[in-house]
């Protein structure tokens, strides 16, 4: 079963993200932080990271950068679905190293499923 | 050098906010179609939501055009919009600024008074940036 990390510190947020991916079979573990989500990823190893931007204590390009620099962690895709939509945030989300960068507009949930089809996390006919 | 437009072609009005997100959301689909990988694929849709922005701040309509190109130094993106209301402006000022909002998200930034005043914004599709697979243990 395909196994996504979801480290989302808005409780509201996640439940929504986790509710479209549960409903094609993907299991989702949220983590509310990124020492959390970072500990998490080292040692569960998921097959695709969903990480938000702003989140108190680290934020997500630190986390990124920080799962990029882990050799345990370097391979697993990254995608941050943000609010943050300013080019010098995608530029630095894109210099973090991340697979992708989503703003949370009407049109994320089709975006992230098509970018988990590009990664192939998901199958092309899900 | 000869340039040629090639498909897939999309055309967005930008009048209102709700706008924005269509040609961000164009730019999006057209990159995708072209196999820019997901993250240049938000990088063009992040070029086109800062573009579409400052155009609804103007307070007039105006049309975009996302379309693939074509031309002896390969395949593109580009992101284009005449911008007539700017004759009687700088138009090298208005390049300027938009290379110190965008130039982080595109290649080329052109914006030349014999072209009618029409913005170009251009994303080269090289190799490395087409679609990644990233498999578990690979670490390159």
């Amino acid at each position: 079963m395909t196994h996504i990390l979801l480290i989302e510190d808005s409780p509201t947020q996640a439940l929504q993200i986790q509710m479209l991916l549960e409903q094609l079979g993907i299991d989702v573990s949220i983590m509310h932080d990124g020492p959390e989500g970072l500990q998490f990823a080292v040692d569960e190893q998921p097959d695709l990271i969903i990480l938000d931007v702003e989140m108190p204590s680290m934020n997500g390009f630190q986390v990124c950068h920080r799962l990029r620099r882990n050799p345990e962690t370097s391979a697993i895709p990254i995608i941050m679905l943000t609010n943050l939509t300013h080019p010098k945030a995608i530029s630095q989300g894109a210099k973090s190293g991340a697979d992708d960068y989503i703003p949370k507009d009407i049109f994320a949930a089709e975006h992230l499923l098509n970018t988990m089809r590009n990664l192939k996390i998901l199958e092309a006919t899900s | 050098m000869s340039v040629h437009v090639i498909p897939p072609v999309v055309e967005v009005t930008v009048a209102s906010s709700v706008d924005v997100m269509c040609a961000s959301d164009a730019a999006r689909r057209v990159t995708d179609l072209q196999g820019f990988s997901p993250i240049y694929q938000a990088m063009a849709a992040g070029a086109a939501q800062s573009l579409a922005e400052w155009l609804c701040r103007t307070q007039k309509e105006h049309k975009i055009e996302f379309y693939g190109l074509q031309s002896e130094q390969g395949t593109g993106f580009q992101i284009a919009c005449k911008l007539n209301w700017v004759k009687g402006i700088n138009a090298h000022n208005i390049e300027i600024a938009m290379q110190a909002k965008l130039a982080d998200l595109v290649d080329e930034i052109s914006l030349k008074p014999e072209t009618d005043f029409i913005l170009h914004l251009t994303l080269w599709l090289s190799e490395e940036r087409k679609a990644i697979v990233r498999m578990k243990g690979d670490t390159s």
